[in-house]
């Protein structure tokens, strides 16, 4: 390997510096980060990076905006509504976990410095759920995406900023571990996130456009017209680990919670918009 | 890393002394040099004998390149009469031309990383994507492009 030193810096140099020195601090992997998608497409608005794909391919955007014109995610924001409304066995709401309201996008991932882990939306939920005698959501659909779905609705408009607090040095550990996560190979395809969601964005695999990482936690849970349903964002992160042929972990497994935890850092700054919709 | 595939250098080695011995010119489609005569086979310890791309070959070569479950090596490269093809690498086109020495090209298919570690291009071979014989092919596919 040391022969091809030369071609790892060069690498290093041109796509992905910041990200794999490990002594940036998550501050200049932020800046570093998000400057290198908006050199890589000048003129989209940062904000419009959560519109994933279509913030790119004129094309597609066409069809998406005429898509979003009859969103195919209402039906599931009005179920997620409902959930939200209606009692638990116990006579509670989910009001009793979230006193602040349904609009709590803002308020994840965050570091629970009690339980030492990353808590996502959709594990606090479970959570609430569990405390209040009913049993867990799958999380990968159904239930689970018809709640955060409304949940999300609700929260438009939000700006993501997750912190790391610093005085857990646990919390930088697990951002660190879901940026190595993002940067490494894996699967028998033997590509990174990154390879492609970085170093490819708005190439074309097959027919499919490459989303630029900048923006692929804003817009969630989606309506896939190839699931024909919504998905969560774990749900999708197991569909990108198969793609690389590579065995997927559960949807809230702590790699997937901390790969949210770096990726959602990374996009600090935007605005939440989800639901979408998505191709 | 090295351990994992033993067959990969023996066949290697082995492609290399024929690309010496025999050459790597396109007259692969001569009958007079099929690989599967007896003559040949007799002859095979002095002289390997010289490959030949049988349309067959070739066929299975390209049905193996374009299936996504596969090759799929459309994903990122166009290909002559291959549909919707990514533009993440370049076209393989005129590949005799690129690859003289048919050894790289099949070297490159089984893993790429060896001569460019950062390359993107997954490792066929190393990691057991396609099976040595369907290496074989698609190499017989690409390389008449
Ligand atoms: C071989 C290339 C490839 C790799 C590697 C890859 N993905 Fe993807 N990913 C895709 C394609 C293709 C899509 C669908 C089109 C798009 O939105 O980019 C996609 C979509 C996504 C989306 C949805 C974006 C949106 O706006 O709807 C997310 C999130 C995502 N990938 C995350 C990841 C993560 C995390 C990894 C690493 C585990 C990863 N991907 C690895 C190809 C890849």
């Amino acid at each position: 390997m040391v022969k091809n030193g030369l071609a790892v810096i060069g690498f290093i140099c041109i796509v992905l510096l910041p990200l794999t020195v490990l002594s940036a601090s998550p501050q200049e992997d932020i800046q570093n980060f998000q400057n290198y998608f908006l050199k890589l497409f000048p003129g989209v608005e940062k904000d419009e990076f959560g519109n994933g794909v279509y913030a790119i391919d004129a094309v597609a955007r066409q069809n998406w905006i005429a898509i979003e014109e009859f969103p195919p995610y209402e039906p599931f924001v009005d179920e997620g509504k409902v959930m939200w409304e209606t009692p638990f066995a116990n006579g509670k709401t989910y009001a009793s976990c979230f006193p602040e309201g349904p609009a709590q996008r803002k308020n994840y991932p965050r570091w629970d410095k009690q339980r030492s882990m990353v808590v996502t939306m959709e594990l606090a939920i479970n959570d609430c759920r569990i405390a209040n005698g009913e049993k867990p959501l799958k999380y990968a659909k159904g239930q689970l995406a018809s709640l955060t779905a409304y949940m999300a609705y609700e929260s438009r408009g939000q700006i993501i900023d997750v912190k790391i607090p610093l005085d857990d040095p646990k919390a930088l550990a697990a951002y660190e571990q879901g940026k190595q996560f993002w940067l490494k190979r894996m699967g028998q395809l033997d590509l990174s996130c990154a390879h492609c969601h970085a170093r490819n964005a708005g190439r074309q695999l097959r027919s499919d456009v490459l989303s630029p990482a900048l923006g692929h936690v804003t817009g969630w849970p989606v309506y896939r017209s190839k699931w024909g349903e919504m998905g969560t964002l774990h749900r999708r992160f197991t569909g990108c680990n198969e793609q690389l042929k590579a065995r997927p972990f559960d949807p809230q497994s702590e790699q997937y919670r901390n790969l949210e935890y770096f990726l959602t850092i990374m996009n600090n700054g935007l605005s939440f918009n989800g639901p979408s919709s998505r191709k | 890393m090295h351990g994992e595939v033993p067959s990969f250098y023996p066949t290697v080695a082995w492609l290399v002394i024929f690309t010496i011995l025999v050459g790597c010119s396109d007259d692969t489609s001569n009958p007079q040099t099929m690989a599967n005569t007896p003559k040949a086979h007799s002859t095979a310890l002095k002289t390997p004998p010289a490959i030949v791309d049988t349309e067959d070959t070739k066929a299975a070569g390209r049905d193996l390149a374009f299936d996504q479950q596969k090759g799929n090596c459309l994903a990122c490269h166009q290909i002559d009469g291959g549909d919707a093809p990514g533009n993440i690498a370049p076209p393989l086109v005129g590949m005799k031309l690129r690859y003289p020495n048919r050894a790289k090209l099949r070297a490159q298919i089984w893993d790429a990383a060896v001569a460019n570690p950062e390359t993107i291009m997954p490792p066929f071979g190393r990691n057991r994507i396609l099976t040595e014989k369907e290496i074989d092919q698609v190499v017989a596919f690409i390389w008449s492009k």
